[in-house]
């Protein structure tokens, strides 16, 4: 428990502190800290179903643009109000999901199938949004007037705050709830999940019906801050890439996980774009460098390092949420090399221990 | 009835050079069990290296592949021995979270060398025209035919009837099995990582006559590669090859009868369609229990 309290002390902290900003950060700064927080959202959002559910969508650009293109569409194009735009378009993304979650959890498919899957509507979606006319085709919607009256710089911080915190506590109120343990437990192990009477499809499609609508909710108020919303930004498949790496590199399926990615490498990649505005892709190819480091070295990911530190200082602080907060890399490794892309794809995780393969292989 | 010759011919040509990129791919993740989302990433890394080398020594864009493909194929050795070889095992999502930090990795590189803006070459043989009795086929498309279809009966012969194909093949089965019987599958692996990324130095050096270049254009190579290895049924390399020429084919046949842009979503409708009635792919195997 004191473990979970030091978290809870230190998150109240930081928004604390992120409130006041506006206070003593120049423009730049700030606008840095918005667009981070932004992306806490988005990533918290995606995580409820990729880390926690353990369905690897690489089609969350769907309910990006859902929220950001088709929703400025409405109000710019065709003279909506702001709220029931914004009620449409996280109504879009979850008959969105429903209709992906009734497609592709019918049966029990190979996850490398449902990332595929997910990352081909995410292709069509890119491509039907650039031919519409009526969602501004290529060249993409201008926001005509700031929404909620919003106008300047710490309005949208405080927009942007509010939403990463709906966000962190939302996930946060899923992982302890009974829909969050089914949740795990399908990630980690389908056929005993069913075997003990969860609903795989009903659970798998309310992850991603959650996590839709959050992200396109997010991804209304991120596309009015930035205000010309470009569909190869917005609803192209690498965004939503970028958004799923910052959780990966900060702790699959955890709460702090998504917070820590994005709230330390986007902030990292822009102060370096800025920098260096001379090199263009060193950011990336830090950002690239880093997801190797973490995924080959420490995969549990930043909070499992924060985790980890937290413990050799006192190993008493973390007992309580420990076994809560282990991820799919550690609960599901080592099967038998060569072979085992083909068995981790064809069957459901988790794949038998190896039979000390590797340590022969070395030799 | 010409235009949909032409279609046809054109869909089987881009077709065959995404079968030499699904193929690289096909044979990397059959070696090492990952699916390497960077393999794209790769295709545009040799059309780079293409435009250098016509930049420095004022070679064609062809001949340049003299020097381009067998860089390719130390890259590929030096990826498994720094990266790959410390997947094996691996969860397979988690592999796949590695090749996106490639991706953005060589994306990162490719910007700060090249520069972020579009790039076109030419060769020798622009304009040209090759008449196959009512096909009239562009001279670019009709070497891009011929080399990419070439390259993969080079690749299936060597899998299926030479020493070291028998090699890979045992690897793939059963990799202690195949230690125990003297396979020295280290040096297989590598080699086979080596031609799977000069696979994809070859489909580079067949685009980049006809493609603008761009750091970020890996990723579409990749998906269609990934496209057609699922199409084909994962593990099948016959059928990621057919897979490839069906996805060149909805491709060309879309652009030319489908309106204006809605036809690049051809490709994609057959895929969803194919993964949810056969969600093994087109030409699975039948699966061991």
């Amino acid at each position: 428990m004191t473990g979970r309290m030091i978290w809870i002390v230190l998150g109240m902290t930081a928004v604390l502190l992120i409130a006041t900003t506006p206070g003593w950060l120049d423009a730049y700064y700030l606008g840095i800290v918005t667009t981070t927080l932004f992306f806490i959202g988005l990533a918290s959002a995606w995580n409820i179903v990729g880390g926690m559910a353990g369905q690897f969508s690489l089609g969350n650009s769907l309910f990006v643009a859902m929220g950001s293109t088709v929703v400025s569409a409405l109000i710019t194009l065709h003279g909506w109000s702001l709220w029931p735009a914004v009620a449409t378009g996280a109504a879009g993304s979850a008959v969105l999901a429903v209709g992906i979650g009734a497609l592709m959890f019918r049966r029990q498919l190979p996850h490398l199938s449902f990332a595929l899957v997910t990352l081909a509507f995410a292709e069509v979606g890119l491509l039907v949004i650039t031919s519409m006319d009526a969602l501004g085709a290529a060249s993409g919607v201008v926001w005509s007037e700031p929404v909620l009256g919003i106008v300047d710089e710490s309005a949208y911080l405080q927009a942007a705050l509010a939403l990463a915190v709906a966000s962190v506590v939302i996930s946060w109120l899923i992982h302890r709830s009974r829909l969050g343990h089914r949740m795990r437990a399908i990630r980690d192990d389908e056929s005993a999940a069913a075997a003990i009477g969860t609903n795989l499809m009903l659970t798998k499609t309310l992850a991603l019906v959650i996590s839709a609508m959050l992200t396109s909710v997010v991804a209304t108020f991120y596309a009015n801050y930035v205000v010309f919303v470009d569909p190869n930004a917005f609803a192209s498949p690498v965004t939503s890439i970028s958004v799923i790496l910052f959780v990966v590199l900060g702790g699959l399926g955890t709460v702090k996980g998504p917070v820590l990615g994005a709230g330390v490498l986007y902030p990292l990649a822009e102060i370096l774009r800025g920098q260096y505005g001379d090199l263009p892709g060193l950011s990336n190819v830090v950002f690239g460098v880093a997801i190797l480091l973490v995924v080959l070295f420490a995969p549990t990911g930043l909070s499992g390092l924060f985790g980890r530190l937290g413990e050799s200082i006192s190993s008493t602080l973390h007992r309580g949420d420990r076994p809560a907060n282990r991820q799919v890399a550690t609960t599901v490794e080592r099967s038998p090399s060569g072979r085992s892309g083909h068995k981790a794809m064809e069957r459901s995780e988790p794949t038998p221990p190896a039979h000390h393969l590797t340590e022969i292989e070395k030799s | 009835m010409n235009t949909l010759l032409d279609a046809l011919s054109q869909g089987i040509a881009i077709g065959a050079v995404y079968a030499v990129i699904a193929l690289g791919l096909a044979i990397i993740h059959a070696m090492s069990g990952v699916l390497n989302f960077a393999h794209g990433h790769l295709v545009v890394v040799a059309m780079y290296l293409a435009l250098v080398v016509k930049d420095t020594w004022g070679l064609d864009p062809y001949a340049a592949s003299i020097i381009v493909i067998p860089l390719m194929a130390v890259l590929g050795a030096l990826l498994y021995l720094l990266i790959f070889r410390r997947l094996a095992g691996t969860h397979v999502l988690t592999a796949i979270q590695a090749t996106l930090g490639i991706v953005f990795l060589v994306e990162g590189i490719l910007l700060m060398t090249q520069g972020g803006q579009y790039k076109r070459t030419h060769t020798g043989i622009d304009g040209t025209s090759v008449a196959l009795g009512p096909i009239d086929m562009d001279g670019r498309e009709f070497v891009a035919l011929v080399v990419a279809l070439a390259a993969s009966a080079i690749l299936f012969w060597a899998l299926g009837r030479t020493g070291y194909g028998r090699s890979v093949r045992a690897v793939v089965q059963n990799p202690r099995g195949a230690q125990l019987v003297g396979v020295h599958i280290h040096r297989i692996r590598i080699i086979t990582f080596a031609l799977g990324t000069a696979l994809a130095g070859v489909a580079g050096i067949l685009l980049v006559p006809g493609h603008a270049v761009h750091p970020g254009a890996g990723l579409a190579y990749t998906v269609t590669a990934i496209l057609a290895f699922y199409l084909g049924g994962p593990g099948n390399l016959l059928g990621t090859f057919l897979g490839a020429i069906l996805l060149g084919l909805a491709e060309s046949i879309g652009a030319i009868y489908l309106p204006e842009s809605s036809g690049f979503i051809l490709p994609y409708l057959v895929v969803i369609f194919v993964i949810l009635a056969r969600p093994r792919g087109l030409f699975a195997k039948a699966v061991p229990a």
